[in-house]
C-alpha cells in the first residue's frame, strides 16, 4: 500500500492498481498526471477525483447518468486512442469506460461540465478528460444552487 | 466582431505571423480550416478553453460539492450501485474540514 497526503481526507492509503492516469493531464492542469477515486458512502453517489501530487487539488465528479441518463458519447478519435481504446468507434460508458462529470462553483450554483466528461478506461484505468465533438452539451449545467446545499 | 466573407483556398491573416486558411466549407455546416503560425501561438478550440477554466473553478473548492449528496437525490433515477463499484473508489469515513 503508498499513501498520499490530501487536504479534505487526511493521509490515504492506496493500493498503486487503483490509480487513475491521465496521460495529458487534465486541461488546466496538464502536469498532473495520477490520481485516486475517492467515495464517502454517505455522500454517494458522489465521487473524488483526489490528485497523487497535489493534496490541494480535488475535483468532485458524479456518474454521467446521475444528471444525465441518455447521455451519449462523441469523443474524438485522438482522445479514445489515447485511453487505449479502439479509435473507431464510440466507447460504450458501463462497459468499456466510466464516465464522470466535474462539479465547479460559480456564481452562487454549482455546475457540471457535461461537455467535458472524465472518462476512464475501466480496464486500464488510463483516463481523459474528452471535449465532445459535435455536441450540444453544457459546460455549465445547473445542479443546485448553494442555498438549496446549504438548507440540507 | 469584424466579420469576412472568404471561400475556399483564400485565407485571412492574424497579427503579424498567423494565417488562417479556409480549406472546406458546406458539408454539414462544418468549415475546415488550416492554420499557420508561429510554434508559440498556441491554436486551440474554444471548448478546450472553457474547460480549462471551468476546472479551475471546479479545483477551488470542493466543500461546497461535498455537501451535495442530499440534493442529488431528486433526481432520482442516478445511477446503480454497480457503475460506482465498477471503478473500485478508496471508500473513506467522514472528510475533514467541513
Amino acid at each position: 500500500m503508498n499513501s498520499c497526503r490530501t487536504r479534505y481526507f487526511d493521509a490515504l492509503q492506496y493500493d498503486p492498481s487503483s490509480v487513475i492516469r491521465f496521460p495529458a493531464g487534465l486541461p488546466g492542469f496538464e502536469d498532473e498526471r495520477q490520481f485516486i477515486l475517492i467515495e464517502e458512502p454517505q455522500r454517494r453517489p458522489l465521487l473524488f477525483l483526489q490528485s497523487l501530487t497535489v493534496p490541494d487539488l480535488c475535483f468532485t465528479m458524479l456518474p454521467i447518468f446521475v444528471l444525465s441518463p441518455d447521455y451519449i458519447l462523441r469523443m474524438s478519435p485522438e482522445d479514445i486512442d489515447l485511453i487505449g481504446l479502439d479509435p473507431s468507434r464510440q466507447p460504450r460508458i458501463g462497459v468499456d469506460v466510466f464516465c464522470g462529470v466535474l462539479l465547479a462553483m460559480q456564481d452562487n450554483e454549482i455546475t457540471a461540465n457535461l461537455l467535458a466528461p472524465i472518462v476512464m478506461n475501466l480496464a486500464s484505468r488510463i483516463a481523459v478528460q474528452a471535449v465532445q465533438i459535435e455536441a450540444d452539451y453544457s459546460h455549465c449545467y445547473r445542479v443546485a444552487t448553494q442555498e438549496m446545499v446549504v438548507a440540507c | 466582431m469584424l466579420i469576412v466573407r472568404r471561400k475556399p483556398g483564400e485565407s485571412l491573416v492574424i497579427g503579424d505571423g498567423v494565417e488562417v486558411v479556409i480549406l472546406e466549407c458546406g458539408a454539414g455546416k462544418r468549415v475546415k480550416l488550416g492554420i499557420i503560425g508561429p510554434p508559440e501561438v498556441n491554436v486551440y478550440r474554444k471548448e478546450l478553453a472553457i474547460t480549462q477554466r471551468q476546472n479551475r473553478l471546479a479545483a477551488a473548492d470542493v466543500t461546497d460539492a461535498q455537501r451535495l449528496a442530499p440534493v442529488l437525490s431528486r433526481f432520482g433515477r442516478g445511477c446503480s450501485r454497480r457503475e460506482i463499484d465498477m471503478v473500485r473508489p478508496i471508500r473513506v469515513g467522514s472528510a475533514k474540514k467541513y
